[in-house]
């Protein structure tokens, strides 16, 4: 056991932290979020020339071929600078999907997206019925290719992929999963954009009738199923990684400015129920930490990490709202107001509530060991 | 960054877990909470010797193995798990050794640490005193040096072990106009020199937890003075860092969590097994999500032992975050029991053989011993986040 990041980890982590300072500060990210696109596509293009796209991909598709604990690393310098872009979604959740495929079409995507040039965003979850029950869209044969109907919810980006890799169920029997990928302009897809108080641009993707080839379905069957149920986790440990990089410069930034601003004629950092709150929220940052680069290690060794990471996701919607709350008290009313950053990654942050998923279902999982 | 465990300490945990296995199969004796500093049994502590999981860090030369930290850790976590009674060499295997290794001399290495290793010196921390509780640097106990020894005389108090150790770490003032911090030593001191006295005292649950210990013109070798004179102080910062690191601080009252668990599986309540029950599921869970997050902060602190750092920031984190869940833990068991919660081991009726009672008293002192949770949150705040001290 080592908890120390290695010499490449540590460099990749400086590098990516300098760079970002000087491309994305925040006055950035406040014009990103404000575009169509709800991200930058130039500082997205730099990204791909930096190899950071395709830093956890196989060298046949284009990738550095590093760990996905070193992608999470990563995560974490986007979330410091509160990066608006799919970064999480669509590299470590997608990418990685199409590459454990082994089909040469998929490594061929993959490679394209490591370039920068298609951003496939995923759309594994179903709408609810009115029973509550989740329910991917059906694909049904139709001749000699498939048909896709139903309601994908919380695409991230939707408005802005070129494709998206999407669960299906077939139409026949409703046991048998599919993973596909499907033009996120091809005609029998609309894409209706949610308006939300996150950065994610999130999308509800419809299929009507939507024409699916044979040479698009990635994984069909069991393999299907478990596919899926890999890049949510893998998206989900990336996401906790995002969140501990944003409560970072949360805490680095509160504990300045409890430093720097005075009542009473003293700096407020020098009265000690506020050094408690900055020392909560340094023990609970810490356990969000650890748990988080556990998932990803878990992750990335292909061992089942699925409680681990239910863990890590689990912690993070107990802990996120209260240390962002902490910071808010510190911060006073400025932390209120859109002048300071603060708010940036306030819902950056506040993720749990808007890209992982309910904390009942991470508890159910928990027991279950 | 690697959070495997290598084949050898995969091993070493088995190893450890079939030896308690056994022992509890001979029923030598019964899983308790707070075995770890409470459980008296200096046979049990001969049988791990013989193991040689005392001392296990240090070199081959003093009884040793040299291996690291986190091999203690999975063997302190195994014996917390089973809640085995390793109180009478837990101080001593803890930090006392690894002081006197660190400061010591030849000689005292060549005495001490192989009979610690052979688990036959049992020591008491002798830091605390009626007027030096948090503010430990402000401690009065006087160690006059004289020709050929330190006269002794003071009071410490919280000291664990009753009448079992025979040795006291003890802190006591050497230098009386130096300031505070700095006129402070200390010494490994045989309990059984004349002069020393001791009064029990009872905890909250009715146990003899502590003793007072008196020292009325106690004569103090002068080789029992441990490190340079006046840099105790600074011993017991950095003992401290390893005191509060450990798996002790979030599996003290595991017996009572393993007990709580197989209780809310197997018992029904109004027909229906009680771990269906949404609100047990929904404290359940949580309790276990707390507890697999302490359990990477306890092994990341010996982590960064092993790194050779003094792991302040992160024992003091591990400590506060540990001994919160332990007392949630105690909390949650009275909630999920009810009346049935109060009932002692013993009592008719008594569930889970009264630990849940016995823990929710018991953990009122975890959040107090070893640096409080507020002294722990002042270094977190002012050594880890440079607030103002």
């Amino acid at each position: 056991m080592d908890v120390r990041l290695t010499e490449t980890q540590e460099m990749l982590k400086a590098s990516s932290r300098e760079f970002l300072a000087e491309s994305c500060p925040t006055t950035s990210v406040r014009e990103a979020r404000r575009s169509d696109a709800g991200f930058s596509r130039e500082l997205w293009r730099s990204m791909a020339e930096l190899g950071w796209l395709g830093l956890a991909l196989p060298e046949r598709a284009g990738g550095s071929d590093m760990g996905f604990l070193d992608l999470c690393l990563l995560t974490e310098e986007l979330g410091r600078a509160c990066v608006p872009s799919p970064f999480v979604d669509t590299i470590a959740g997608c990418a990685l999907a199409l590459t454990t495929s082994g089909r040469e079409e998929a490594d061929r995507l993959a490679m394209t997206i490591a370039e920068g040039d298609s951003i496939v965003v995923p759309a594994l979850h179903g709408a609810r019925d009115n029973q509550g029950f989740e329910s991917l869209p059906v694909l049904s044969r139709k001749g000699d290719t498939y048909s896709l109907t139903g309601t994908t919810m919380f695409v991230p980006f939707a408005s802005a992929a070129s494709l998206l890799l999407c669960a299906a169920r077939s139409a026949d029997a409703p046991e048998r999963d599919y993973l596909l990928v499907i033009p996120a302009n091809a005609e029998g897809v609309l894409c209706s954009p949610l308006t939300s108080m996150g950065d994610q641009r999130p999308g509800e993707v419809r299929f009507d009738s939507a024409t699916v080839h044979d040479d698009a379905v990635l994984y069909e069957g069991q393999v299907a199923t478990e596919a899926r149920e890999r890049a949510i986790r893998r998206t989900e440990v990336a996401r906790c990684c995002d969140i501990v990089g944003a409560l970072q410069w949360v805490l680095d930034d509160t504990v300045a400015y409890a430093k720097e601003r005075r009542q009473f004629g003293q700096p407020i950092g020098n009265f000690q129920s506020l050094q408690h709150y900055c020392a909560d929220m340094r023990i609970m940052l810490d356990g969000l930490r650890t748990a988080s680069y556990y998932a990803a290690w878990q992750a990335g060794e292909e061992c089942d990490a699925e409680r681990s990471v239910a863990v890590a996701c689990a912690y993070a919607h107990k802990v996120v709202p209260t240390i962002v709350g902490l910071a808010h008290q510190i911060h006073g009313a400025m932390g209120a107001t859109q002048e300071h950053d603060l708010h940036l990654y306030t819902t950056r942050a506040l993720a749990p509530s808007h890209g992982l998923a309910p904390l009942d279902e991470y508890r159910q999982i928990v027991l279950q060991r | 960054m690697d959070f495997g465990f290598t084949p050898e300490q995969d091993k070493l945990r088995q190893e450890v877990r079939t030896f308690l296995e056994e022992e509890l199969r001979q029923g030598l004796w019964k899983p308790q909470s707070d075995a770890w500093i409470q459980g008296f049994d200096p046979e049990f502590t001969r049988r791990i010797a013989k193991k040689g999981w005392l001392g296990l860090m240090w070199p081959a030369e003093y009884g040793g193995q040299g291996r690291g930290y986190v091999d203690r850790l999975i063997v302190t976590e195994e014996m917390l798990r089973f809640g085995a009674p390793a109180a009478c060499h837990w101080f001593a295997d803890r930090q006392i050794g690894g002081s006197i290794l660190q400061y010591g001399t030849d000689s005292q290495k060549k005495e001490l640490l192989p009979r610690i290793v052979a688990g036959d010196v049992f020591v008491g921390l002798g830091m605390s005193e009626p007027e030096a509780g948090s503010d430990l640097a402000s401690l009065k106990t006087r160690a006059e040096e004289q020709d050929d020894c330190f006269l002794v005389n003071g009071q410490k108090t919280w000291t664990s072990g009753g009448s079992y150790i025979n040795y006291i770490d003890l802190f006591a003032r050497t230098d009386f106009d130096a300031p505070k911090h700095k006129g402070i030593s200390e010494f490994l001191v045989p309990m059984d020199l004349p002069g020393i006295s001791r009064i029990p005292m009872i905890d909250i649950t009715g146990t003899e937890a502590w003793n007072d210990i008196f020292f009325d013109n106690v004569r103090v070798p002068k080789d029992c003075l441990i490190g340079d004179r006046g840099k105790g102080f600074y011993h017991v910062v950095e003992e401290l860092a390893y005191e509060r690191g450990g798996m002790e601080r979030l599996m003290g009252n595991y017996p009572l969590y393993e007990a709580l668990l197989n209780f809310v599986r197997q018992s029904n309540h109004n027909g229906a097994p009680l771990i269906d029950a949404p609100g047990i599921r929904t404290l359940i869970s949580d309790l276990e999500t707390e507890f697999e997050v302490g359990r990477l902060l306890m092994y990341r602190a010996a982590a960064v032992m092993e790194e050779g750092r003094a792991p302040t920031i992160e024992a003091s984190i591990s400590k506060i975050y540990g001994t919160t869940f332990e007392q949630r833990l105690a909390a949650a068991s009275v909630e999920i029991l009810g009346s049935y919660g109060q009932l002692w081991e013993g009592s008719v009726q008594a569930v889970m053989d009264g630990l849940a009672a016995h823990s929710y008293l018991a953990s009122r002192g975890y959040s107090l011993q070893a640096g409080s949770t507020e002294v722990l949150k002042n270094v977190i705040a002012t050594r880890g986040l440079g607030l103002a001290s």
